[in-house]
């Protein structure tokens, strides 16, 4: 129960972030706040206090966490962290090139450059 | 309209606060409990004799699951592939002392350290089917020890082409051993082999996440310094 309301305001800071500012950084940290909260809310949702997965055989499948979430979290983790890094990367190439780090004076920059 | 604008940061704030407020609700109305599920009860009862594994998320991610975790590596190796297409490698040199980021003691406390998360990432690594841990975790740990060695002595001099040869070939024996071990027939090979299996997996998806990552880490570090050089 902890869990879920904690990755339900962890996920609503990061879509404030990508909805209310204008800066690519900003917007990257809120892309990765929202999917640290989608990770807390799979892994807690139907089994905090449960038995971790480990050496279970033979015991009552009812008291122990479910391992599917858990293992495509993994995934989730190392796609996450791809996506911030490639991110980055074309952030600082528009930084150079634009001198601005915001997203409409970036657009702004490349209209009035390309007429 | 002009209002809305003026005021779009506090109408999307009440906004969220009451998307918030909703999903809080909702869990709050949920039932406690969680109903059987078949798939679930299949993993946690067979799992263990099916694949040697005795953590149940190894045996899902490297067994029953395992193309999540190929098509996952090749999306690490995508990522590196789009930073370097952006910031292509740079012959190695050795660049001259500049500003230092770490103070003198905290220095002698990283070389202190280095030992014992080496020997953390690799207990992680190997131990991946009978703990919490995994190539993933260990790989992402091992990194740690390339970064340290950055702020030990940020100006030695790194040859990235090892780090992308060393993880184009940990990506290619992933896909072969994992597509022999598929072509066999699952059900009959003895648990001592599939105990094997799931370590050197486990190994190659390490050394693959830390090389990925290394590469990423010292890309980001040169890019201001190679700026400055222009």
């Amino acid at each position: 129960m902890t869990g879920e309301i904690v990755s339900i305001i962890i996920f609503l800071i990061g879509c404030y972030t990508i909805m209310v500012r204008r800066d690519i950084v900003h917007t990257s940290i809120g892309i990765s706040l929202m999917t640290g909260g989608v990770i807390l809310n799979f892994l807690t949702t139907p089994h905090e206090y449960m038995k971790a997965p480990i050496g279970v055989e033979g015991e009552i499948s009812s008291a122990i966490a479910d391992p599917l979430p858990q293992a495509l979290m993994i995934t989730d983790i190392i796609i996450g962290m791809a996506t911030t890094a490639v991110a980055l990367a074309i952030f600082i190439k528009l930084y150079r090139k634009y001198d601005t780090a915001r997203w409409d004076h970036a657009l702004k920059k490349h209209v009035e450059e390309s007429d | 309209m002009k209002y809305i604008l003026k005021h779009r940061r506090e109408l999307l704030g009440i906004l969220t606060v009451l998307m918030g407020m909703m999903c809080i609700w909702l869990i709050l109305d949920k039932p406690s409990t969680v109903p059987p599920n078949d798939t679930v009860n299949y993993y946690l009862e067979n799992a263990q004799k099916e694949t040697g594994a005795i953590n149940v998320v190894t045996a899902i991610y490297l067994n029953y699951r395992v193309f999540d975790t190929v098509f996952e590596a090749l999306l690490l190796l995508v990522a590196v592939t789009a930073v370097l297409f952006i910031y292509p490698i740079k012959p190695a040199k050795k660049i001259e002392k500049k500003n230092q980021i770490v103070l003198e003691p905290l220095k002698d406390l990283l070389v202190f350290i280095i030992p014992f998360i080496l020997i953390f990432g690799l207990a992680l690594i190997i131990n991946g089917d009978k703990t919490p841990g995994g190539g993933f975790q260990g790989g992402a740990i091992l990194v740690v020890i390339f970064v340290s060695g950055y702020l030990i002595d940020e100006t030695r001099k790194v040859d990235l082409n090892i780090f992308t040869l060393v993880e184009k070939f940990a990506f290619i024996s992933l896909t072969v051993i994992i597509t022999a071990f598929l072509g066999l027939n699952f059900v009959e090979i003895s648990p001592e082999v599939k105990k094997i299996y799931l370590v050197v997996i486990n190994a190659f998806i390490g050394i693959k996440v830390c090389a990925g990552l290394g590469i990423i880490f010292y890309r980001f570090s040169r890019v201001d310094k190679e700026e400055d050089d222009q």
